[in-house]
């Protein structure tokens, strides 16, 4: 229970009127950079990050944490409204969430992401203050063979994120793959498919790809369409989710919300992933699976409470052992060093009133980003009525922007535009994007992860079965892939079809 | 005729340009913004050291001087961006000295042009294993490699990365096999050894500095010439008889080939102020760098040249360069 009286200490520091402030300008810089695409919150803290050496530690931590909770919420917006990702996090969001802002209900998809995205991220601060430790060193138990068959079992869920043909789902994933090799051999650092190009020796980024295949060609087919129609035909009917969608969603939420949580205890699992596994649950679990991608609630709820809740669990290692998951978190605890604090095991006993005062802040955090963005519901709606030729122009350029500032790199901005024509393409001959965007997730961490095993175990490919987490991993992989082609034979008919 | 002013033309523009850069030389050197290129991700240790320097850089230069993150290719995109720059002293690589002597060690074709202004600060490479690990001391690790060849492994961050020449200098010197496992993150790397997955990692202080004093993780030996004053308990890889074990991150400055003679003091006279600041020097113990000032582009040069050598002779044995 000690825990809860430093809760509430923390909260006290929290709502100083100073740390209030920060918090604020947190969440909405935090808000802009998930809402502008390419643009994340790791290039927007170091950009704070000198102006904030005269601040006193706690109010700038304040802010960081409230850029990187942010993104969350801002990263679905654009997914909904133009079918752009903000944020790599996001990219599942597009599925339903797009679909459902052309049947002319952006509000409630809107609004169900932000209450999704708030009952998960208040919700499972709970369990971190109640149970890090000793879930930390769960984390630890996971090793390179861990890996690698948790990024094999992530994977096998291509088969739920296929809409229409699952064999063009698995061409795409395979697709995806080869990307992800492009770049130096992480043992001998040999280049492979660099052509030469310096930047590509880091390989294909993540964020340049999704920017193409979503944003540059949705713009393309869309103008292909029809240059004078108005993009949402239907009228837009609510702005807020009814008791129906509530209903529909609340579950998807909770589920999320712990799975999240969990995935992102392990170090290095991104945020990314937890939401793949999220949309394919919450289809393997639907009543009618063949709906999802066609505009269903729970196609955005799930997802969006599954990033918040996995930003909230990659604290869980950040806490109890000081090691940051991500970039994002590892540039905050860069900037503590430089206060003279100690990011590490040591903080919470160290340095009580920042940490706390942290996790209070992320309560009042959230609690603001809710209020800022229901009352933005309304505005974003409106940019659906910009006229095509301007909203078009617009995407165009905060594409290209957006895919410069990742590196200050033209090559992204080449690789942006190729993927965007690319996109295109494949929208036309009926490829989806997801798939790749999974592998190509997947596929460095996976490749990292066998080599790394390999050297390991010396070359014995057994170390996969016998580590237990590592063989129950395996055992899911293979039910997934046994219940997909037994009970459906979709792969089969698929093929079929095609060759028809 | 024509010939006449034809020369008169000439002569007149070799004056002018003359006169031109008289005038531009006798102008103030720092006149406008100075950018510091960092080739590494925002929030890494040589990005951090540079933002911390760049409030009193500025001061002292009366012109703003910026930090600008561009990675990629372990530095070389940075490197090659500054290296193709204007060389008028406005634009400076400041890194570690990964991809100006490991690079090039490992392909020739990865060298860049560049003039180096100074070295500014040393971070520490150590070896280092769990708190639960059998192996207590660097004598236990060579020890028990010497019985078991290849039995223990060992992480770096990857062949591109100072600790993993650290690690093969060690092997080398000890006469032991230690499986060398690269895990391009420190994160993982130090979780993997956390988690015993790993028996060892080599890799800088900031990484395990916070772990070690909160006792999870032990130092077994550090690269540098003096023992740590943060952990004075873990000997020096000298103190063990294996002196040549002395890879540590250099923090340097650089330029792109050619520097204006005024641009090269000009820094070295800001730097030498600037280090010697008290603040600064605290403000650099906090991000594990310790500073250690060295100026003179010759002298420099040839120090470089000497790691590149170094470091090539390794990676010709190891395989890495063909």
């Amino acid at each position: 229970m000690e825990s809860f009286q430093n809760l509430v200490m923390g909260l006290g520091t929290a709502l100083h009127p100073v740390n209030l402030f920060y918090c604020f300008i947190g969440v909405l810089i935090g808000t802009l950079t998930g809402v502008l695409p390419g643009i994340g919150p790791v290039g927007a803290i170091s950009l704070l990050l000198p102006v904030t050496f005269h601040v006193p530690p706690v109010s700038a931590f304040i802010m960081f944490a409230g850029i990187m909770y942010g993104a969350q919420y801002g990263g679905s917006t654009t997914s909904i409204l133009v079918n752009i990702p903000g944020e790599a996090s996001s990219v599942i969001t597009c599925m339903d969430g797009y679909a459902m802002a052309r049947k002319g209900r952006a509000g409630p998809a809107l609004g169900m992401a932000a209450f999704a995205s708030f009952i998960a991220g208040t919700g499972t601060l709970f369990g971190l203050v109640l149970i890090a430790p000793p879930l930390a060193e769960f984390g630890l138990r996971f090793g390179p063979p861990e890996y690698f068959s948790l990024m094999v079992c992530g994977l096998t869920i291509v088969v739920y994120l296929a809409r229409g043909s699952i064999a063009k789902a698995l061409m795409m994933m395979s697709f995806g793959l080869i990307l992800a090799a492009v770049g130096l051999d992480p043992i001998s650092s040999h280049p492979r498919f660099t052509y030469g190009v310096l930047a590509l020796r880091d390989g294909v980024g993540l964020a340049q790809v999704v920017i193409g295949l979503f944003g540059v060609s949705e713009v393309l087919i869309t103008v292909e369409r029809s240059f004078s129609r108005v993009v949402f035909e239907t009228k837009i009917k609510e702005l807020l989710p009814t008791l129906q969608d509530w209903k529909d969603s609340i579950l998807p939420v909770l589920r999320a919300s712990i799975l999240g949580f969990f995935m992102g205890i392990i170090p290095g699992i991104s945020v990314v992933i937890p939401t793949f596994v999220s949309y394919s649950l919450e289809k393997k679990l639907s009543k009618y699976p063949e709906k999802f991608g066609t505009g269903v609630i729970e196609g955005v709820a799930g997802p969006e409470a599954a990033n918040n809740a996995a930003a909230s669990g990659t604290l869980v290692p950040l806490l109890s052992l000081g090691i940051p998951a991500g970039a994002s978190s590892a540039i905050v605890l860069g900037a503590l060093m430089i206060y003279g604090l100690n990011p590490g095991p040591l903080l919470i006993k160290e340095s009580p009133q920042v940490f706390w005062g942290v996790i209070g802040s992320m309560y009042i955090g959230n609690v603001m980003l809710l209020l800022l963005n229901l009352p933005l519901i309304g505005i974003w709606v409106k940019i659906l009525k910009i006229p095509y030729g301007i909203l078009f122009s617009l995407i165009i350029l905060f594409c290209l922007i957006g895919s410069y500032t990742i590196n200050n790199s033209l090559t992204d901005m080449y690789i942006m535009t190729i993927f965007g024509v690319m996109g295109y393409l494949m929208k036309k001959f009926d490829y989806e994007a997801t798939p790749l965007i999974l592998a190509l997730v997947l596929g460095p961490m996976m490749e990292n992860a066998l080599h790394r095993s390999m050297i390991i175990s010396r070359g014995g490919f057994l170390v996969f079965f016998q580590r237990p987490i590592s063989a129950i991993f395996f055992g899911m992989a293979l039910l997934i892939l046994l219940s997909s082609f037994l009970s459906k034979k979709k792969l089969g008919e698929d093929i079929l079809n095609m060759e028809e | 005729m024509k010939v006449k002013i034809l020369w008169i033309v000439l002569i007149a523009t070799v004056l002018g340009i003359r006169f031109n850069t008289v005038g531009y030389g006798q102008e103030k050197y720092p006149s406008k913004p100075i950018q510091i290129v960092v080739p590494f991700g925002a929030g890494g240790s040589s990005d951090l050291f540079f933002r911390s320097l760049t409030d009193e850089l500025s001061k002292m230069m009366k012109v703003p001087v910026t930090v600008v993150d561009r990675t990629g290719a372990s530095g070389l995109v940075g490197a090659d961006f500054v290296a193709n720059s204007k060389n008028d002293g406005y634009t400076l690589l400041g890194t570690s000295s990964a991809p100006i002597t490991i690079a090039p060690a490992i392909d020739p074709k990865d060298a860049r042009e560049l003039d180096p202004l100074a070295l500014l600060a040393y971070q520490a490479n150590l070896i280092a294993t769990r708190n639960e690990s059998e192996f207590r001391t660097l004598d236990d690790l060579v020890e028990y490699a010497k019985k078991k060849p290849g039995a223990l492994t060992c992480g770096t961050s990857g062949i591109q990365s100072e600790p993993y020449f650290a690690l093969e200098l060690f092997k080398a010197a000890a006469k032991i096999d230690l499986r060398h496992v690269p895990i391009s993150s420190s994160r993982e790397g130090i979780t993997n050894t956390l988690g015993g997955h790993i028996d060892f990692w080599f890799g800088s202080l900031s990484t395990s500095q916070s772990l070690m004093k909160a006792g999870r993780i032990r130092g077994l030996a550090v690269c540098t010439e003096r023992r740590l004053e943060s952990f004075p308990s873990i000997p020096t890889f000298a103190e063990k008889n294996y002196p040549q074990v002395n890879v540590n991150l250099i923090i340097t400055l650089l330029g792109p080939r050619g520097l204006p003679q005024a641009v090269i003091k000009t820094w070295e006279d800001v730097l030498k102020a600037v280090l010697a600041n008290p603040e600064v020097a605290a403000s650099s113990k906090r991000l594990n760098y310790d500073i250690d000032l060295q100026v003179g582009t010759e002298k420099l040069r040839a120090y470089f040249k000497g790691e590149v050598e170094r470091f090539s002779k390794i990676a010709k044995q190891t395989g890495l360069r063909k």
